[in-house]
């Protein structure tokens, strides 16, 4: 009996030297919440001495918003008595003898005792941890990027306000949020698994490489983004700290560039033709004409006059087709950028029209498809390539009399055909490339006066306003030049100045 | 086009692939100034100097004074036909040209001409070429292939 006294306080006094030697406050309650036993650390952490707190409702430690409901709490947990953290998912504060509070864990222990349970707290001051995160939060909020933390199973847990203002979701509207919201959809099913490889092998380092990434914002329109993302170790587990930046401007600008490159390069292009052909198709005629000169001078000298009227005739031609080529050129040089205005033209008159001015030989005719629309265009670019290809048609076509047919289809939901078909003699396939070439004639222009512009200018005219050109012949009869032209220009025009803005 | 040779000259025909009327007619103006009476025929582009090649029109031995820039054909897309045809690629080319272009120069050269003539003055260089061509054709013999 002595003997079984004696290890009972043995056992006792062990039990307070455990909970003296504790780093964390400890606390012992009763079942009615009276304090029954504190620790060194208690009073160093609540600042109240060891007297003060015996025998005290445990209630004196808490903040007093806390303390209705705290009896209640006790007594869940009495009756279902078992180790565990107290307040899960809530912050738990302790209040100090001088009335201030601090933020606490606590694990709460049942006891059993002679005297029957008793619960044994242990509270830690995570002050300086609640700092530190605190801290953390507000380094985030400063990025100047977009910041998102998940967890494993890729739940947002943090955000800062960059990631609310590029996705446009509010601060609530993520937090909770699976991250795959602020994905494309079609994106969204390899995601789990790139999210997995993520966590099994921890390292900072750039999403997707060598993949162009777009996020989604909350009106469901896509933006294109580089994201870097760190691994976060935290007391709640491994998190996925990414830090998400809009590429927008840099994609638009490097869109810009590259076309600024194109245009620079077809430019450079056009004027190393140009210059060759300055040197040979512009100086051709010029030496021609020097020729002529010495010609007559040499005729009249040994007195063959007659020669001199066909000279003159060779001559006049040359300066006809020196004044022709500049013309030309010029035309070409400002092919697409002589727009005029947009305005209603009824195609099938208007076609007429041009052609009539043509003044074309006796016994060619144009033929237009009844059902040309009449629709807004800007004419005089379509008058331009309309009047090049009637030109052609009569100019290069064999017989006294021939019949060229303007017809039309719908290309696209952009875009019309137009095709001029003529009965001339047609242009071989092995040519077909040739024709489009500046200065490209298919006959000694001694037969066929032509600068070789018509085509060429054609083709560039269309492709400004994004359309092509084609050729259909067999070259044994008759051909067909096709173009696309937009239907609706204006809205043509429109849209490669929002996509301008919009990119 | 087509002018009688006099017993007493090498029966050279010469071939003119140009297009403009203009040049063939000053050839043609200088060769009569030398008094020379050799054929001259004309092609207005690489194309019709094939088919007249391969036609057996040009008498051999024949010269032919290409020039570069011509519709259809032009004087170096000729050459390239002309040089894998096993029954044309022996001729003798000379280029006389406008085009200043090392480009063309070198691709004419790989062709094998014979000569590259730059026409940059305007009426001497055609007497002097014909004078020169004609030095060519009494030293130089021209190859003659059997039908």
């Amino acid at each position: 009996m002595h003997d079984d006294i004696g290890d009972i306080e043995r056992a006792n006094l062990r039990f307070r030297q455990v909970v003296e030697a504790a780093p964390t406050a400890m606390v012992m309650v009763n079942k009615r919440g009276i304090i029954e036993m504190v620790n060194t650390q208690t009073e160093l952490i609540f600042g109240y001495s060891r007297d003060e707190l015996l025998g005290q409702l445990i209630d004196i430690l808490l903040p007093e918003c806390f303390r209705h409901q705290h009896p209640q709490h006790r007594d869940s947990f009495f009756s279902d008595l078992s180790p565990r953290a107290m307040g899960t998912g809530r912050d738990l504060f302790g209040r100090r003898k001088d009335g201030s509070e601090f933020p606490v864990e606590v694990g709460i222990n049942p006891i059993e005792t002679d005297d029957g349970v008793k619960v044994l707290s242990a509270i830690t001051d995570i002050s300086a941890r609640k700092r530190l995160e605190e801290r953390f939060r507000q380094v985030v909020e400063a990025a100047p990027n977009a910041m998102v933390m998940v967890n494993k199973r890729g739940i947002i847990e943090m955000v800062n306000t960059q990631a609310e203002t590029i996705f446009g979701y509010s601060r609530a509207g993520l937090l909770g949020q699976p991250i795959d919201i602020l994905l494309p959809e079609r994106f969204r099913h390899q995601h789990p698994q790139h999210r997995d490889s993520f966590f099994s092998e921890l390292s900072p380092r750039a999403m997707g490489t060598g993949r162009d990434l777009f996020a989604r914002r909350k009106d469901g329109s896509e933006f294109p983004v580089e994201v870097g993302l760190n691994p976060i170790e935290t007391d709640d587990g491994v998190k996925v700290l990414s830090a998400i930046t809009d590429i927008s401007a840099r994609v638009k600008a490097s869109i810009k560039l590259a076309e600024h490159r194109d245009e620079l390069e077809r430019s450079n292009k056009e004027l190393a033709t140009f210059a060759y052909v300055a040197s040979h198709d512009l100086k051709s005629p010029l030496r021609g004409i020097f020729q002529i000169s010495h010609w007559i001078e040499e005729d009249l000298n040994n007195g063959h006059t007659e020669a001199i009227p066909q000279h003159m005739n060779l001559l006049r031609g040359r300066l006809r087709r020196m004044e022709r080529l500049l013309d030309d050129l010029l035309a070409y040089s400002r092919a697409g950028r002589l727009e005029g205005s947009v305005s209603q033209v009824d195609l099938g008159k208007w076609a007429q029209n041009i052609f009539e001015m043509q003044t074309p030989p006796e016994g060619f005719t144009l033929e237009v498809a009844a059902d040309l629309p009449t629709f807004n265009t800007l004419t005089t670019p379509l008058e331009q390539v309309l009047r090049n290809l009637f030109s052609n048609a009569i100019k290069h076509h064999d017989k006294p009399a021939g019949r060229i047919e303007l017809s039309w289809r719908v290309a696209s939901k952009h875009y019309y055909e137009f095709s001029v078909a003529d009965d001339g003699p047609g242009i071989s396939p092995e040519y077909q490339e040739r024709v489009y070439i500046m200065f490209q004639t298919l006959r000694p222009r001694d037969e066929v006066e032509g600068s070789g512009m018509g085509l060429a200018l054609v083709k560039k005219i269309v492709e400004a306003y994004g359309g092509s050109t084609s050729i259909v012949s067999d070259g044994i009869r008759g051909s067909a030049i096709r173009f696309t032209w937009p239907i609706n220009i204006e809205e043509r025009l429109n849209r490669a100045n929002s996509a301008e803005a919009k990119l | 086009m087509q002018i009688q040779p006099k017993q007493n000259y090498k029966e050279v025909t010469l071939l003119i692939v140009d297009d403009d009327d203009i040049d063939a007619i000053a050839l043609e103006r200088a060769l009569r100034k030398m008094r020379l009476l050799n054929t001259v025929l004309r092609a207005r582009d690489g194309r019709e100097a094939l088919d007249l090649l391969r036609s057996g029109a040009v008498p051999q031995p024949y010269i032919i004074l290409l020039d570069l820039n011509m519709p259809r054909m032009s004087g170096l897309e000729f050459l390239k036909m002309l040089r894998t045809d096993p029954q044309l690629t022996h001729a003798v080319v000379f280029v006389l040209t406008t085009s200043k272009s090392d480009e063309d120069l070198v691709a004419a050269y790989r062709k094998h001409v014979a000569g590259y003539v730059f026409k940059q003055h305007m009426d001497r260089d055609f007497m002097e070429v014909i004078g020169f061509i004609e030095h060519y054709w009494r030293l130089v013999e021209l190859p003659v292939t059997k039908e």
